[in-house]
């Protein structure tokens, strides 16, 4: 994630994601909550939306703030949807996709952003290995923080 | 010879031992959010909210009790959502701790009022409580059913209007987990059968708002 949050973490973070989007309560949740709160929707920032769900790092607020700032530079990133940048993709993905009166759980991926530094959501489809569960999946662009580093060195040159 | 008084003073004296330092450790932990009052988040926490605030009726000005209040967060709710709403607020909280934080939290809002109580010191028109059902610990099931009832006949006597509180909702025998151990879980039946025999009150329940649990609407026949 480009430094923001610290590698290890990543994994659980998207874990922390799957788990508050995963089928069954947890969906069912969602679904309540976006329509009586209409958290994804124009109005409202990711870093908003999810800080409302309490989904980032609860345990270290520079973690926190490094989730939040990597929430917030997917502005500047592309999206499989054209013009949308990449946070407004997400934002709307799941608008449109928590507006359905049963729909699936969804997936948070991540992909190397040096090959493809769009935000991509794919059509319903089983996306892990050990489950014939259908899930939306939104893969966010991210970047090792080496590779982030050595980017940076190399503008500055 | 020991009278029923005092068998439910001892049944809630030990209950809210439990309880008080259960939660003392969450506040002295998380701080005055969700997770120190043991909610996932603040929408989640939210939505209970609206679920126990369908009691009242906002357009005429109304008092109300929030049993159980922790750091205040219905404050923060109804000031959001209903802030043209007059209302006369007072938390109740078990917790030192959790009184205090609430009252600085709060301390713009002079219609909100707060205080270090195991049980609510005025009558108001509606009582709420939200949770505070939830958590049993290691106390036996039936000790804490003693405690749920014993908090209802308060609510009930502190209320002249109505009240709400909130269960988690029973699982089937499949889904029992680990997960579970140390939470109460209830039917609604047995309550909503409670407040009908107990205190002659109409019950309505809510439970179709994306939880594993429901809320229960008493309200006095003739208030």
């Amino acid at each position: 994630m480009g430094g923001l949050v610290p590698d290890v973490y990543v994994a659980g973070l998207l874990d922390q994601l799957n788990l508050r989007f995963g089928p069954k309560e947890a969906i069912t949740e969602m679904l309540a909550l976006q329509r009586e709160f209409k958290v994804f929707s124009e109005e409202h920032t990711l870093e908003h939306a999810f800080g409302l769900l309490n989904m980032a790092p609860t345990d270290n607020w520079a973690h926190r703030r490094g989730w939040y700032r990597y929430l917030d530079s997917l502005k500047r990133r592309p999206s499989d949807k054209p013009p949308q940048n990449g946070h407004d993709r997400v934002i709307s993905a799941l608008k449109e996709h928590l507006a359905a009166d049963q729909p699936v759980p969804v997936h948070f991926a991540s992909h190397d952003s040096g090959k493809d530094d769009r935000v991509k959501v794919s059509r319903p489809r089983a996306a892990l290995v050990y489950s014939m569960q259908e899930f939306l999946i939104i893969s966010l662009p991210m970047t090792p923080i080496q590779k982030d580093r050595m980017k940076r060195r190399g503008k500055r040159r | 010879m020991r009278t029923r008084q005092s068998t439910a003073n001892g049944t809630l004296a030990a209950v809210h031992a439990d309880i008080a330092r259960y939660y003392a450790e969450r506040v002295r932990r998380y701080g005055s959010t969700p997770r120190g009052v043991d909610w996932t988040c603040i929408a989640s926490q939210e939505l209970r909210f609206v679920q126990l605030m369908k009691l009242c009726d906002f357009t005429v000005p109304f008092s109300l009790n929030d049993v159980g209040c922790g750091y205040g967060a219905l404050v923060g709710y109804l000031a959001m959502r209903h802030g043209n709403a007059e209302i006369n607020y007072l938390g109740i909280d078990l917790i030192d701790a959790m009184v205090r934080r609430a009252r600085r939290l709060w301390r713009a809002h002079n219609w909100a009022a707060f205080v270090a109580r195991k049980a609510s010191p005025r009558t108001s028109d509606f009582s709420v409580a939200s949770g505070i059902f939830n958590v049993k610990l290691d106390q036996p099931r039936h000790r804490w059913e003693r405690f749920v009832a014993l908090t209802l006949e308060d609510m009930h006597a502190t209320s002249r209007k109505g009240f709400a509180v909130n269960f988690m909702l029973a699982q089937s025998q499949s889904s029992r987990d680990r997960r579970s151990r140390g939470l109460y879980r209830s039917r609604p039946e047995k309550w909503i059968r409670h407040c009908e025999r107990e205190f002659g009150t109409s019950v309505a329940i809510l439970d179709d708002y994306g939880q594993q649990e429901f809320t229960l609407l008493a309200r006095r026949k003739y208030p």
